[in-house]
């Protein structure tokens, strides 16, 4: 009668109706498979942030949005890959979340310091919170890179001997182009962070430098274009002068920065301010950048969705 | 409600009962809040419609402006090539009176976009009215309805079908003001009730699948039948001596019920006509039966597929999944009433509630692997995330239920009210921790928490508040949450598929189909769902049904070569040869479509009059053409004047379908499957009178007569309700 009586009286609890449900739920929940459809729904959209940062997609901050719930599941059944982490990290910066965005490509940093297209996206994020100091550092960290570490393959040794030597080969070649284009992007964008802080002399010297690196023909001329507005900035005109005509004589092949010069030189003698000119040669090129070989990032993607989380890492 | 009827001399005045006015400001004042919150939706400063509501909008306007012009769209020539119109099994409503808003409106001076918008949010205020109705006609008690509709309003249903899926509402609606009908019935059975079953029974059989209904009625019957066996017994009992005492009326609406299952089940019958097919990605594959899905379809439209733990708290001011919001408030206060004791009903909506979730989250769960497998009815349906709503107003209505708990067992002893308040503490700390684990927790969470326990801590040990206070303090606590998710919601809202000029009118006939990718908004992968919806090229696959024969030739035909043959409508041949139907000449069919001396093929198996000419080219008439001239054009008609020197074959290059009949000079003739997937018909020399018909008879008045006798049910029920048939009933 008693048990009969406390029987009756537990199962009246709302409690034990929750109990219930928790362990119903814990004891028959498929949690992997849980993630699976909800990974497997939303796999339209993690194409959409690469879709983006390769310029084939506009800005949608919704896509965005759904990007971020598939690739958030996704860190964290992956915690190692730091692509994930840092496309993470350009999702909630394209949102407006800049701290966000911020700890997930310094956790992909942690993670791999040689790939160096996140901490270029690092360095560009810093710069869109107007941290110049930091961002400076980080794009002076890229910039002085030595060959070595600029050539080096990111692709993990293992998934490249999966490839026949031809592709090998085809790859590497691949990846020293995307490394030398984000290198010459972080030139600028040091510039840019110099420039911001004053630092006009610093801004002269590696301008300076940096023509006399191998670059492209555009770069060379906002290299040399920056160098002229410190000057204006901080000498004369007729030094400006002086220093377009000296451009002409060094670089007589580069038809982008005879144009510059030419235009210089041309509205010095007009006696009207540069400064237009120098907008038109300046670029900012403040996009986060994506390494070509998304492939490293679907394969894992693709492998996981196929139920075989093992292979995919 | 309480009459308060006043006699004076011979006049009867009739006052309106000031409980209804109570009512109207309790269904008024969330209502009120939630446009506040929409203002710009509704003023047109965002536009708002992204997902399926295009094509929803698209459907209803194309039957409206096909209605318009007497005719009841049952074959969309506009769609692959011509295509079954409720194919895609989006039955959207046709025969619910309610959608007649939409051409009202739009006859009043309303543009497309405001007159669907309206009716979306009058349908959705409905659905709301419904459940208002429905938790007093359970609890008695205004301000418990009064709170438990806020909450719905404010939760992931009363801002879903705005963006995403209008679906939603369909299916929502009329299994709220069924239950709310069936309820009232079983309390004291009236005509007005039994009518508003029957009626809400019709739009669930004519609306989208039956079956999340089905799902959501069995299991709640069920689970009450098993937990108030005497009541239920009572219940039945009570409504057969109704019935069998007003046995015409009980007639009526089993003639009106049989009536609206027709459509569905002659859907289901027809599915296994070999000659629908079901999209690979989410049919079983080589089965005939076209309308099963796979149990992959089923996990990808699933509630785990939907969202996840994470969603329901986490980045709440950037999040995509609206779906499944509900304020914070219900889960601490679940957690808070953890002590309170259970009733009867309160098995139900926890039962109801917990094994539709299980059911709803497939392969998540071993239950619904299992009846997949051993039910047939469970491989009919997949979108399981269209009982969100319904999961949603289930939690409220249990919540509602333990509020009620609570407030009835408060503590009267110091021990208990010690022990109360520890419990609230701790399980209000944990919640905290809970959310801290969190990437991002919107500001309001935590203050809701907060205000949860000052409020339960004050309410156990300071003020005998009346119950209505203690209803509307927490209805105003629990809108915290709510209030800072819509704001930043909304914002988002903001689509540019539902503008004006994406709804596309398609009636007229021209002889030529627009070439692929003409007007299509191509800027976006997200948009390849709706290409459909501007596409009349019939290349893009948007629809989840279709027809085989399309279908192969898209499989089997290179591209430039159907292009080039289906630009034009119309072609004349000379010669044809006669093929095995079941042959699959894919090589000769290329040669025909893409050359044009090459001959037409019949694929049946007899033809009378097999001629073979010597090669001549075939001919495509135009507008100006002086063989063929249309004389009459609607989606299920054409009728044409043809003349030709000598025995042509006449190609309509319309998808061939066995419910297409012709008649030539206004008899019967025969209607050749052409060319693999289109209509043909020989025509003798000379000047003749042609018509090519969709759709039996029958169709046409069963789907007058649903619409007519919808339209009388409504007024019917809404005059009794006017009417107040209490006393006359009994």
């Amino acid at each position: 009668m008693m048990i009969k009586k406390i029987i009756n009286t537990i199962s009246r609890q709302t409690w034990v109706c929750y109990v219930f449900a928790a362990a119903v739920i814990l004891i028959s929940v498929d949690r992997n498979n849980a993630n699976l459809m909800r990974l497997s729904m939303l796999q339209h959209y993690a194409d959409y942030p690469i879709q983006f940062l390769f310029q084939k997609a506009g800005h949608q901050p919704e896509a965005f949005r759904y990007a971020v719930t598939y690739y958030r599941p996704l860190e964290k059944l992956f915690p190692d890959i730091p692509d994930v982490k840092m496309i993470l990290g350009v999702c909630y910066a394209e949102i407006g979340k800049y701290k966000k965005a911020s700890r997930y490509f310094e956790q992909a940093y942690r993670l791999r310091e040689d790939l160096f297209w996140n901490l270029f996206n690092l360095g560009i994020l810093k710069y869109k919170m107007h941290l110049y100091g930091e961002a400076e550092k980080i794009f002076e960290k890229i910039v002085f890179l030595d060959n070595q570490q600029l050539l080096a393959s990111p692709f993990s040794s293992q998934l490249l001997k999966k490839y026949p030597s031809a592709v090998q080969e085809t790859l590497v070649a691949q990846n020293i182009r995307f490394n030398l284009f984000v290198q010459s992007r972080a030139r600028l964008m040091l510039l840019q962070c110099l420039w911001e802080q004053n630092k006009y002399q610093e801004i002269f010297t590696l301008a300076q430098h940096f023509l006399n690196q191998p670059d492209r023909p555009e770069n060379e001329s906002a290299y040399a274009a920056w160098a002229s507005r410190v000057l204006l900035k901080t000498s004369s005109e007729k030094s400006l002068f002086l220093y377009a005509r000296a451009l002409i004589n060094k670089y007589p092949e580069n038809i982008i920065l005879f144009r510059f010069t030419q235009q210089i030189s041309s509205a010095l003698s007009a006696s009207q301010s540069p400064e237009h000119i120098f907008q038109n040669f300046l670029t900012v090129p403040d996009q986060f950048v994506i390494h070509p070989w998304r492939e490293y990032i679907l394969i894992g993607r693709e492998l996981f969705l196929g139920k075989s989380p093992e292979s995919a890492i | 409600m309480d009459n308060k009827n006043i006699t004076t001399g011979r006049k009867k005045i009739v006052n309106l009962p000031s409980s209804f006015l109570t009512h109207l400001v309790y269904l008024l004042i969330p209502l009120c809040l939630w446009i506040i919150f929409f203002w710009p939706a509704l003023t047109g400063k965002i536009f708002v419609g992204g997902k399926d509501n295009p094509q929803y909008a698209h459907w209803i306007l194309y039957f409206f402006d096909n209605l318009q012009q007497g005719v009841f769209p049952l074959w969309n020539p506009f769609h692959s090539w011509g295509c079954i119109d409720n194919l895609d099994m989006r039955f959207m409503g046709e025969y619910n009176p309610f959608l007649y808003i939409i051409p009202f409106l739009r006859l009043s001076g309303f543009s497309d976009y405001n007159a669907f918008l309206t009716y979306m949010i009058a349908y959705f205020w409905m659905g709301g009215i419904g459940f208002y109705l429905l938790t007093y006609c359970i609890f008695k008690k205004k301000y418990i309805a009064f709170s438990a509709y806020s909450f719905f309003l404010f939760s992931g249903y009363g801002i879903h079908f705005l963006k995403y899926q209008l679906i939603d509402l369909l299916i929502t609606v009329p299994i709220i003001w069924f239950f709310y009908f069936l309820i009232s019935f079983v309390e004291t059975p009236r005509k007005k009730h039994l009518l508003g079953i029957t009626i809400t029974l019709m739009l669930t059989a004519t609306t989208y699948i039956p079956f999340p209904f089905l799902l959501v009625t069995s299991i709640t019957l069920i689970s009450t039948v098993l937990i108030l066996r005497r009541k239920s017994i009572r219940a039945l009992s009570k409504g057969i001596a109704f019935l069998s005492r007003r046995k015409s009326l009980a007639i009526f609406c089993l003639f009106c019920l049989t009536l609206s299952a027709v459509p569905i089940i002659a859907w289901r019958m027809s599915s296994f006509d070999p000659q629908y097919v079901i999209e690979v990605e989410r049919g079983p594959g080589g089965d005939s039966d076209t309308v099963e899905v796979s149990q992959n379809a089923v996990n990808k439209a699933s509630i785990p597929a939907m969202t996840n733990l994470d969603e329901l708290f986490d980045n709440l001011d950037i999040s995509v999944q609206v779906m499944p919001f509900v304020s914070i408030f219900l889960y601490i206060a679940l957690l808070l009433c953890a002590f309170t004791r259970m009733r009867g009903r309160s098995y139900i909506f926890f039962l109801s509630f917990f094994i539709i979730l299980v059911i709803s989250s497939a392969d998540a769960f071993p239950v619904h692997p299992w009846l997949f497998k051993h039910v047939n009815l469970f491989r009919l349906f997949r979108n399981y995330l269209h009982l969100f709503p319904t999961l949603i107003a289930l939690a409220i209505l249990f919540l509602m239920d333990r509020l009620e708990s609570f407030y009835m067992e408060k503590p009267a002893g110091l021990k208990q009210k010690y022990l109360l308040s520890a419990w609230g503490i701790l399980a209000a700390g944990s919640s905290v921790l809970f959310l801290n684990r969190f990437d991002h927790i919107i500001i309001s969470s935590y203050l809701t928490i907060v205000s949860v326990l000052i409020f339960f801590l004050v309410f156990i040990w300071r003020t005998a508040l009346k119950q209505r206070t203690f209803f509307i303090a927490i209805t105003v606590i629990g809108l915290i949450q709510p209030f800072e998710f819509f704001y930043h919601t909304i914002p988002m809202l903001q689509s540019k598929l539902l503008v004006n000029d994406h709804l596309v009118r398609k009636t007229h006939f021209s002889y030529t189909r627009p070439e692929e990718g003409n007007g299509l908004n191509e800027d976006h992968s997200f948009h390849y769902r709706y290409k459909i919806l501007k596409d009349e090229s019939g290349f893009t696959h948007g629809g989840y049904f279709g027809l085989k024969y399309v279908q192969d030739l898209h499989q089997r035909i290179r591209r430039p070569a159907l292009q080039n043959y289906v630009k034009n409508k119309f072609y004349v041949y000379n010669h044809w040869t006669i093929v095995d139907p079941g042959s699959e000449p894919w090589k000769d069919l290329e040669r025909t479509l893409s050359d044009e001396n090459a001959p037409a093929l019949i694929f049946e198996n007899d033809v009378p009059g097999f001629v073979k000419n010597p090669a001549e080219k075939r001919l495509s008439p135009d507008k100006d053409s002086d063989i063929l001239t249309i004389n009459a054009f609607s989606v299920n008609r054409l009728a044409a004047t043809v003349e030709v020197p000598g025995e042509r074959l006449l190609v309509y290059n319309d998808t061939f379908h066995s419910g297409w009949r012709a008649l030539l000079d206004r008899r019967p003739a025969r209607i050749l499957r052409t060319n693999y997937a289109f209509k043909g018909i020989i025509i003798p020399a000379g000047r003749h009178q042609i018509e090519f018909i969709y759709g039996h008879p029958f169709l046409y008045t069963l789907s007058l007569t649903l619409l007519g006798i919808t339209g009388i049910l409504w007024t019917l029920t809404i005059m009794a309700f006017l009417k107040n048939d209490d006393q006359k009933n009994y």
